[in-house]
């Protein structure tokens, strides 16, 4: 419904500030008013939709007001109440990273001279793109005015290439803060470690830099957060190669302990041991990363469309769908695919056998596939000459990213309740073919009863058979040919994974299912079982998800484990084997969300006496009594189901 | 096998009912112990079996399904409770196909002195339950020789093998003043500086009601008790360790 309805207004010519008054609302209910009241629109009027933006940014940079307080070491400032207008009809780039070893190695200048040497000869686009850089190059100006102070922490960057550690963070907030102020929403900060490397001094020097670094990107927290608190999609991806950034970031994340920038570790054969101790520290201490992310699984997965040395420097936008930053202008998020809509259609009517079941579940798929494809594509991209500046192929082509100027356009779709939906073909074939007890035409009046007088076969539903998440060849089967389905359908046009954060709001706007799930009860969480029983253990769920197809599903595909407090602390040892023997076994990303079932259930009682308690959702960490209580329900029901089971 | 009932998991959907005709309630499936069919339509697993009648070949493909895990994290595969050394024959054709992963074997020693012997060679650890230490109590309370017991421990002592000492604090059951002095003996003459006590636990609680077993009065000893047990311990520079399960 909320979908729909900024889709029309996206379509409507309405006043473009209907729609902005509409986001705000969005994101902020409780404050709308105060928040719209204090707001400073961006518009432009202009008619070639480059040029407006263009514009855009250049009232940015005149127009934002500059946050210095003296004695800061490093500078960076975002005017929150700025909000530029996004035109009907359009999608705005985000949850992309850009390449700042670009900016770091060349400077403003030095892209500057990029784009001059080509205006030689063309012209058009490229005008544009000098035009942005001038606006960036003016707020520069501004800053160095507002104070000698903050003139002399600028120093010489972002214009020239960085020359120390120092520079080289001050340069990346810099242009980061711009981004933000621009309107670009859960932007990632790429492989910090490789592309600081070139710049480390001592370690000490180095750690102090960079903690004073990672407080400067926490701020403005509520300001970056997308859906939910802590969702800012602020993610550094660590890891891949290692070296004593690498080391020194996850011990600057672990002694600072905030939820947000969050960390992805990229793992493989060569992961040093004390990295791995380290992670497990972090995670000990409760802040819900680093996310273990698989090279060897991901880099393969990728070359379905990437260049094997763009695959091996993968990052991944706001949560954990892997991209190349600073090439591809992926939008990896752009819609979810409710599983078990399908299956539904699928059954009205439906006689025949299991297999033509799933014949006509592929039908089905591929209509909604369809629709969901029509939706996003009748939205056009908004150019950001501002990302563009940082897209090394955009400058060489000529081209914004949103016209295809990077090296890679491979959007992404997420898919939501594969669990329920196998689960739901599990107990339709045993209770309807192998065991012959309810029949197909009379499922889909069970389910719109809601369950209401099939009380023992709901629970029978959802505690007997085989179950997703088993290391039962006949689960794998049947899961790897839904992913095949996907496969096939989607081959050529987008890329897919098998974690998603709508499981709560597609769960809402959901019939019950023949899982034994109520309606409006939230779906499965990524990768993981849908109900941790007893007879379910960790590396069950990880022998599983290791069978899965990810060559075909790489745009995200996490396990999600809970693991208990008490028993963390015990086993650093065992906890470290466990995640590294599920690596090396072919499981693509592991989030580990580490939790005291005791703390969680006073903590939902009375959120406010835990002020600096964190949980990991979707791909964040945020602090739980920020969490709308439904998302904290289901943290909670989960940690308690893994406490009982999960030894 | 043995059939439970979870009074708090029934919905009274009385599916086990409709199948069973001996049955008015669930509960009465306690009267029909071998009624091992009756259980299968309970939607919610308030009725079900424990145990489960399983083939070695199958144990195999279970156990080797973790096997890398086993080796990265210094694991390795235990059996236990009921008494693994009355299925010795089963259990030794399984643990020469799982080596050299590391073998746990925890034991009452309540066996034939020939199925020890089966597993002498391939076990890595033997988890000793030691519970009660007079002879006639332990026939008694246990069902089990003290006698037998002893040679066992002697069989596995000669050979070597790594031993865990575990004495689950039941009182008045293990933990009484006799008890303790025969364990402490037990542990001087055997030349032991090892003991782990077990916090007896909820989990077994649960699982005997749901067995229909009324479990007698018993209590955990208090925190001085179990603190006056170490210090006595130390003295003899006997280790302990505190198990809360
Ligand atoms: S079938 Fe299970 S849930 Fe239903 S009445 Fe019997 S024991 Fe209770």
């Amino acid at each position: 419904m909320k979908e729909s309805l900024i889709n029309l207004l996206g379509k409507t010519p309405f006043s473009p500030y209907l729609k902005a008054y509409y986001t705000i609302y969005q994101r902020d209910r409780s404050a709308f008013l105060q928040t719209a009241l204090r707001t400073k629109f961006i518009h432009s009027r202009k008619e070639n939709m480059i040029e407006r933006r263009v514009e855009q940014l250049e009232k940015v940079c005149k127009s934002a007001k500059i946050y210095f307080t003296p004695g800061e070491r490093f500078f960076y400032s975002i005017d929150t109440r700025l909000h530029v207008i996004e035109y009907p009809g359009y999608r705005r780039l985000g949850n992309l990273t850009v390449d700042y070893s670009m900016l770091l190695e060349k400077g403003l200048d030095g892209i500057e001279k990029i784009i001059d040497e080509k205006l030689k000869n063309k012209d058009g686009y490229l005008k544009c793109l000098k035009k942005s850089l001038e606006a960036v190059k003016f707020y520069r100006k501004r800053c160095i005015k507002e104070s000698k102070e903050l003139s002399s922490i600028l120093g010489k960057v972002p214009l020239e290439p960085a020359s120390s550690l120092e520079e080289a963070l001050q340069s990346i907030l810099f242009i980061n803060s711009l981004l933000w102020m621009y309107g670009h929403h859960l932007i990632g900060l790429g492989r910090l470690d490789k592309i600081l490397e070139p710049y480390y001094e001592d370690y000490d020097k180095s750690k102090e830099l960079i903690k004073e670094f990672i407080s400067s990107l926490s701020k403005y927290y509520k300001f970056k957060s997308n859906v939910l608190p802590g969702d800012t999609g602020q993610v550094i991806v660590l890891g891949g190669e290692y070296n004593e950034l690498t080391r020194i970031f996850l011990e600057a994340m672990m002694e600072l302990g905030l939820p947000d920038p969050k960390i992805v570790l990229r793992v493989n054969r060569n992961t040093p041991d004390d990295i791995w101790e380290l992670s497990y520290k972090c995670l000990k201490k409760g802040l819900g990363y680093p996310l273990f992310s698989n090279d060897e699984v991901i880099i393969k997965s990728l070359q379905e469309y990437y260049d094997k040395t763009d695959a091996q420097d993968y990052s991944t936008s706001a949560c954990w769908e892997p991209l190349i930053p600073g090439k591809s202008a992926d939008q990896n998020n752009l819609a979810n695919i409710n599983l078990l809509k399908p299956l539904e259609h699928a059954l009205n009517g439906f006689s025949g056998s299991f297999e033509e079941l799933l014949e006509a579940y592929q039908e089905s798929l591929n209509k909604y596939i369809d629709e969901t494809i029509d939706a996003i594509e009748s939205l056009k991209v908004e150019p950001s000459p501002l990302l563009s500046l940082f897209f090394p192929d955009s400058l060489e082509n000529a081209k914004d990213i949103a016209h295809g100027g990077a090296r890679y356009n491979i959007n992404g779709m997420l898919t939501v309740g594969m669990g329920n939906l196998i689960n739901s073909l599990l107990n339709i074939k045993r209770l309807c073919y192998d065991k012959k007890r309810i029949k197909t035409q009379e499922i889909l009046n069970i389910l719109k009863d809601n369950f209401k007088s099939y009380k023992s076969l709901r629970f029978e539903l959802e505690n007997k058979n085989l179950k997703y998440g088993m290391d039962e060849p006949e689960v794998i089967k049947l899961t790897n040919k839904i992913i095949s389905m996907l496969h096939e359908k989607l081959r050529g046009k987008y890329k897919f994974g098998l974690s998603s954060p709508s499981y709560l709001t597609e769960g809402e706007s959901t019939g019950a299912s023949f899982d034994g799930r109520l309606a409006r009860e939230p779906l499965g969480v990524n990768i993981s079982p849908i109900k941790f029983t007893a007879n379910m253990s960790y590396t069950e769920i990880f022998n599983f998800a290791s069978e899965l197809n990810y060559s075909k599903a790489y745009n995200g595909g996490v396990v999600d484990i809970i693991i208990e407090k008490s028993l963390m602390d015990h086993i650093p040892q065992k906890f470290i084997g466990l995640i590294k023997t599920a690596i090396m076994k072919g499981v693509m990303q592991i989030q580990v969300n580490v939790l005291d079932p005791n703390v969680l259930l006073k903590a939902l009682k009375n959120p406010e006496l835990f002020p600096d308690l964190i949980v990991r959702v979707w791909g964040f960490s945020t602090y739980f009594k920020d969490l709308p209580r439904e998302y904290r329900e289901i943290i909670v029901k989960r940690a308690l189901e893994y406490s009982k089971y999960g030894d | 096998m043995e059939i439970y009932f979870k009074k708090g998991d029934c919905i009274e959907c009385f599916e086990c009912v409709k199948r069973c005709n001996f049955l008015e309630k669930p509960e009465d499936i306690f009267r029909f112990p071998e009624h091992f069919e009756c259980v299968e339509p309970c939607p919610t697993g308030a009725l079900g079996i424990y145990g489960e009648k399983i083939t070695t070949k199958k144990l195999l493909e279970i156990l080797t399904k973790d096997i890398d895990y086993y080796n990265n994290t210094n694991g390795g595969v235990t059996f236990s409770g009921g008494e693994p050394l009355l299925q010795s024959k089963a259990v030794k054709k399984v643990i020469k196909k799982l080596k050299p992963i590391h073998i746990a074997i925890e034991t009452s020693l309540f066996a034939p002195e020939e199925n020890l012997k089966d597993l002498l060679k391939d076990t890595d650890l033997f988890i000793v339950d030691v519970k009660i230490l007079n002879h006639k109590i332990a026939q008694k309370t246990l069902q089990g020789n003290l006698k037998t017991f002893y040679k066992n421990f002697q069989t596995i002592k000669k050979e070597k093998i790594d031993t865990i000492i575990r004495f689950p604090a039941v009182k008045p059951y293990t933990f009484n003043k006799e008890n303790i002095k025969k364990l402490i003996n037990f542990l001087q003459e055997n030349n032991i500086h090892h003991i782990q006590i077990l916090e007896i636990h909820k989990l077994g609680l649960e699982k005997y009601k749901s067995l229909n077993l009324k479990m007698k009065n018993f209590k955990k000893p208090a925190k001085n008790e179990i603190k006056t047990l170490k210090s006595k311990l130390n003295e003899r520079s006997i280790k302990m360790d505190y198990l809360k399960i």
